[in-house]
């Protein structure tokens, strides 16, 4: 008896996030009759490209035990960036914009690591004031793209899904590959799971960090500039206030813990679809938005319970 | 270890940019020629050349010439191509930038629902939660359930175009709400806009200023934010009306950004400039409650009139204190339920206009009683 109930427990805590969606896609199924299509799902990928990306970055962090809040703001900085670029010259836009999110990785790394400050500080103090650097950088104006190729490029599908949602998909499997397979994956989870064990069995804990802040500083970036191709356009106040949190919350809904140590790239992913379906869902079954706020709430709720039930950690 | 992430990301980087500059940077202005509105645009050859422009000159010179156009089309009325359905079998879609934020936008959403229910339609409302990349994923989603219409009330008036493009490529009619096209481009793409009038508004508020100054006086102008079109649409009225009062004269305009303390600096400066002040208009009420704050500071308050075309809760407590002459009030119930008629008379075919503005009323302190608080 304590056998069987050990098992669901340990299945539950190892899939809640998929009991989550196969709920969620059972009811919009049956409540609507647009939701169970080749080209809804199509769409949910497309729509869930930007925060996909971001929590790539996000996820790798917190899996070390860090947080990065300043993802929003650095993926604007990226679009507002390349669609200003793309009156003089693109690729040197695309460039700049990568740059600029590698510069806040490294800025937001160096405080964190070398001069030892909060991370969800640092990063909480970096979102302001980019936001502030996005506003003078644009004159507190919106911009239209001016490159063709671009905005081509924005909306390229190969084989009838979108390039946005491919590249999301590459990105995965990189990352996938980099936390199971390569060293630099294995220090992650060591760093998260035992700070003091790290440092004494020889990590170099602080460069592994950095990495990880660059790696998401970058994939925030490269959201931005994917976003920007797909809207070819851009204004000062994207991604203000709400998509740093949004992001943070899709990884943990993804079952990666605050504390860090574990976590996988593929629950992240899902985490993210789940996210974006509940708008979607909201959408659909035509509710008024303000059920949208409840519903993030109560399956977070949900998590956190189911989490705290199946194991003795705390959640937080 | 190291040598191979950075070149992982070196190689990811290059294929990026490798696909984005396959088609080379090609400056054209014909990304958004596929309109599918018959309207006219006599007043737009003006126009060519301001898309090669660099950014912020682009941005200016396109949208002084969408003035032109704005009024050149205020009168176009959408012949009528009935298109055999009925009400009950149409789905309108309606993508809110947001529902919740004020008063304004919750009395716009709740007129929209009362006028659906009554028009016996099929209504379905997106909430973007003020988030541009939110509004493009709800409009998709929209196209997806098969919406017979698509209304958007823009997060941003500039973004909005390519989500518009993309109702026009699934075949989609699709107007604005309540935030007029913001560039000529976008004017060419949608089918009709519904709401409030900011010319209407300027207008209004120039004639109260004539009338109260009797037809003579020297009128300092305070723009919200040149460029934006709410902002000109206003000025530009102003200019119109004042222009057969050859006794007025406008000795001064300037920008206040729609914010209170920038108009309170400004207003102080010309008031050192100009000794002799009889009216300040404003663009809104925070732009009037600045400046009856820079005159009550310098004891003015009595010999300058302040006036003002869209009301908040601080101008509408000075006009009931006599501080500030007059504001104007848009009816936002009615704008909902505008936005709703539209839709239908698109998705049935029926003769609509393609401006179809909702009215504006002149709140003085004659008639304040009669008006509630705008509660924003």
């Amino acid at each position: 008896m304590h056998l069987v109930a050990d098992s669901i427990k340990k299945f539950c805590k190892a899939y809640t996030i998929i009991l989550i969606l196969i709920v969620m896609i059972a009811v919009l199924g049956g409540c609507t009759e647009h939701f169970l299509s080749v080209d809804n799902f199509l769409n949910l990928f497309l729509q869930s490209n930007l925060y996909g990306i971001m929590a790539l970055g996000v996820g790798m962090l917190l899996i070390c035990g860090y947080f990065d809040l300043s993802v929003g703001m650095t993926m604007s900085l990226a679009a507002n960036i390349v669609i200003i670029m793309t009156h003089y010259n693109t690729l040197l836009g695309v460039a700049l914009a990568i740059l600029s999110g590698v510069l806040v990785g490294l800025i937001n790394g160096f405080c964190v690591t070398k001069l030892k400050l909060n991370s969800l500080v640092v990063t909480l103090v970096a979102e302001v004031g980019l936001h502030g650097v996005i506003f003078l950088l644009t004159g507190a104006k919106s911009h239209i793209g001016e490159s063709y190729g671009f905005k081509i490029f924005g909306s390229v599908a190969i084989f009838g899904v979108s390039i946005l949602t491919w590249i999301w998909l590459l990105l995965v499997m990189i990352v996938s590959f980099l936390l199971k397979y390569t060293e630099h994956g294995r220090m992650t989870y060591a760093i998260g799971s035992n700070l003091a064990t790290a440092v004494n069995s020889g990590i170099q804990v602080d460069r592994v960090i950095l990495k990880n802040y660059v790696i998401c500083g970058g994939a925030a970036a490269l959201a931005g500039i994917l976003q920007a191709a797909r809207l070819n356009s851009v204004s000062p106040g994207l991604g203000w206030p709400d998509v740093s949190m949004d992001v943070l919350t899709c990884v943990v809904l993804g079952g990666v813990k605050m504390k860090g140590g574990s976590g996988k790239v593929l629950h992240m992913v899902l985490g993210v679809l789940a996210i974006i379906m509940i708008q979607k869902g909201i959408n659909m079954l035509n509710l008024q938005s303000y059920w949208k706020t409840l519903a993030m709430g109560l399956i977070l709720l949900i998590i956190i319970i189911s989490d705290k039930v199946v194991s003795k950690d705390t959640f937080v | 270890m190291k040598k191979r992430m950075l070149a992982m990301m070196a190689a990811g980087m290059l294929a990026v940019m490798g696909l984005a500059g396959c088609e080379g940077v090609v400056t054209t202005s014909e990304t958004a020629n596929g309109g599918s509105t018959a309207a006219s645009d006599a007043g737009s050859s003006t126009d060519t050349g301001s898309t090669a422009e660099g950014a912020a000159e682009g941005a200016v010179s396109s949208d002084t010439t969408e003035i032109a156009d704005a009024v050149d089309l205020q009168d176009y009325v959408v012949p009528a191509n009935p298109t055999g359905k009925s009400a009950d079998e149409i789905k309108i879609g309606l993508s809110f930038a947001y529902t919740d934020a004020d008063e304004f936008t919750v009395a716009q959403y709740t007129g929209a629902q009362d006028e659906a229910e009554a028009q016996g339609t099929n209504l379905y409302i997106t909430d973007a939660h003020s988030d541009e990349v939110t509004q493009a994923n709800d409009v998709l989603d929209l196209i997806q359930q098969g919406m017979d219409v698509i209304g958007i009330y823009p997060v941003n008036g500039e973004m909005i175009s390519s989500s518009i493009e993309a109702c026009n490529e699934a075949g989609i009619p699709v107007f604005l709400f309540s935030t007029p096209p913001a560039t000529d481009e976008i004017e060419q793409m949608i089918d009709g806009f519904s709401g409030g009038n900011a010319y209407r508004l300027g207008e209004q508020m120039a004639q109260t200023c004539a009338d109260a100054l009797g037809g003579e006086g020297k009128v300092i102008e305070l723009a919200g934010l040149y460029g934006m079109t709410d902002s000109d649409l206003r000025c530009e009225a102003t200019r119109d009306v004042f222009a057969s009062y050859p006794g007025i004269e406008i000795i001064d305009s300037q920008e206040y950004g729609w914010a209170k303390e920038e108009a309170i600096t400004v207003v102080e400066n010309l008031l050192i400039k100009y000794p002799e002040v009889d009216a300040i208009v404003c663009a809104n009420d925070s732009g009037a409650c600045g400046a009856i704050s820079a005159l009550e500071a310098v004891g003015r308050l009595d010999e300058v009139k302040v006036f003002s075309c869209n009301m908040n809760d601080e101008g509408y407590e000075a006009i009931k204190e006599g501080k500030l002459y007059s504001s104007g009030i848009q009816d936002a119930s009615e704008e909902g339920h505008e936005a709703v008629k539209m839709a239908l008379d698109i998705a049935l075919g029926n003769e609509y206009k393609f401006y179809g503005y909702t009215s504006t009323d002149v709140v003085t302190q004659e008639n304040v009683g009669e008006f509630e608080t705008p509660g924003y």
